[in-house]
């Protein structure tokens, strides 16, 4: 990996290194996704893992977004 | 709603608990239909909320890091190329998706994400405009000039300088000649993608005195199009608008099935009634 930034790479990297937040591979809306819990049921997506092409264009999956899943 | 529904099945199956009521299917559906309308006229005193209607093009924005192939700790904001690819090929495959905006606000990132976005843009079949906002800085460029046309906000900047050799090492023996076969990619992909020359971008990279702390050269809108490295100085209304130029463009040179078929259907009735039948399949 090479990072081409003009931003000083100590504050890119800062705290890279320590733990990440956990994931959890959950199904919501019919999509496999593994996202970081943020309450019981709710989470932040991370990034989808089985999905169809067009749920790329969903605004609502984009990561980052907040999505909740119940236990399947 | 639902429940002087539920009431209504109660009552009219006496004292039996309701069926699954499998038939009226649609029923609660256009009762919520009509209640949202209802409820639209006394909110917002329409008879219809104004539903935009779907877009013909798609809006891609390029913010914060590029991330690569490592997730970079949480204070980055970041665009996610894995996320990016696929819309790309959604794009492209979507048949209602006509043109794709790009805006860029990033100061860089990842060389292998970056250029791997920039080439996925680059091939699109379908018309691409760029508008660098703000900052399309570093591995910014690249995708800056991917598309087929790119426009500047006066006031954005570019910064223009070498990959450095204080990267990340992670597995690969990041040694001077492999940074500089790097950096070989990124100036190559941006001279042929945008009508800056070799030497003058070359020139702009390795400048010394313009940045404090390191080589380059950040330029500012205009002289970002001086150099040709950027088509247009422009907004929002300049880039959408020769997007729709594109489109339109691309829309009339494509060959419309229908008539083709309707003018070979005339053509050939017409050929018909001049030589008779037999002739009219001879020819």
């Amino acid at each position: 990996m090479t990072l081409h930034t003009i931003m000083p790479l100590e504050l890119v990297l800062q705290g890279y290194g320590e733990e990440g937040e956990p994931m959890l591979d959950v199904t919501a809306k019919g999509i496999r996704m593994l996202v970081i819990p943020v309450a019981p049921g709710c989470g932040k997506i991370v990034r989808l893992l089985d999905c169809s092409l067009y749920d790329y264009l969903d605004p609502t999956l984009a990561p980052g977004s907040l999505i909740t899943f119940g236990f399947e | 709603m639902s429940f002087g529904y539920m009431n209504e099945g109660i009552k009219s199956n006496g004292s039996e608990p309701p069926p699954a009521q499998p038939e009226p299917q649609g029923a609660p559906q256009d009762e919520k239909r009509k209640s949202a309308a209802i409820e639209s006229i006394q909110q917002l005193g329409t008879v219809s909320p104004p539903v935009p209607a779907e877009s013909n093009i798609f809006c891609m924005t390029i913010i914060g890091q590029v991330e690569g192939h490592l997730i970079l700790p949480p204070q980055n904001k970041t665009t996610k190329y894995e996320h990016m690819i696929p819309q790309l090929v959604a794009a492209e495959q979507n048949p209602k998706i006509e043109g794709v905006l790009i805006v860029l606000n990033t100061v860089g990132g990842d060389v292998e994400a970056g250029l791997a976005i920039a080439e996925m843009i680059a091939s699109l079949s379908k018309p691409v405009v760029t508008l660098v906002l703000g900052g399309g800085h570093s591995i910014g460029v690249p995708i800056a000039v991917s598309g087929d046309l790119s426009y500047i906000a006066e006031t954005a900047t570019m910064t223009i300088h070498p990959i450095r050799m204080n990267g990340l090492v992670i597995g690969v023996p990041q040694t001077f000649e492999y940074l500089e076969k790097m950096q070989e990619r990124v100036v190559r992909f941006v001279t042929s993608h945008s009508n800056i020359s070799e030497t003058t971008f070359k020139e702009l990279m390795f400048k010394t005195g313009e940045l404090t702390r390191d080589i380059g050269t950040t330029v500012i809108g205009a002289d970002a199009v001086k150099h040709g490295l950027i088509d247009n100085i422009g907004g929002l209304g300049d880039a959408l608008r020769s997007l729709n130029g594109l489109i339109e463009t691309k829309r009339a040179a494509a060959p419309q099935p229908s008539s083709i078929d309707a003018s070979v259907a005339a053509g050939i009735m017409a050929a018909s009634s001049e030589v008779g039948l037999e002739g009219g399949a001879t020819q």
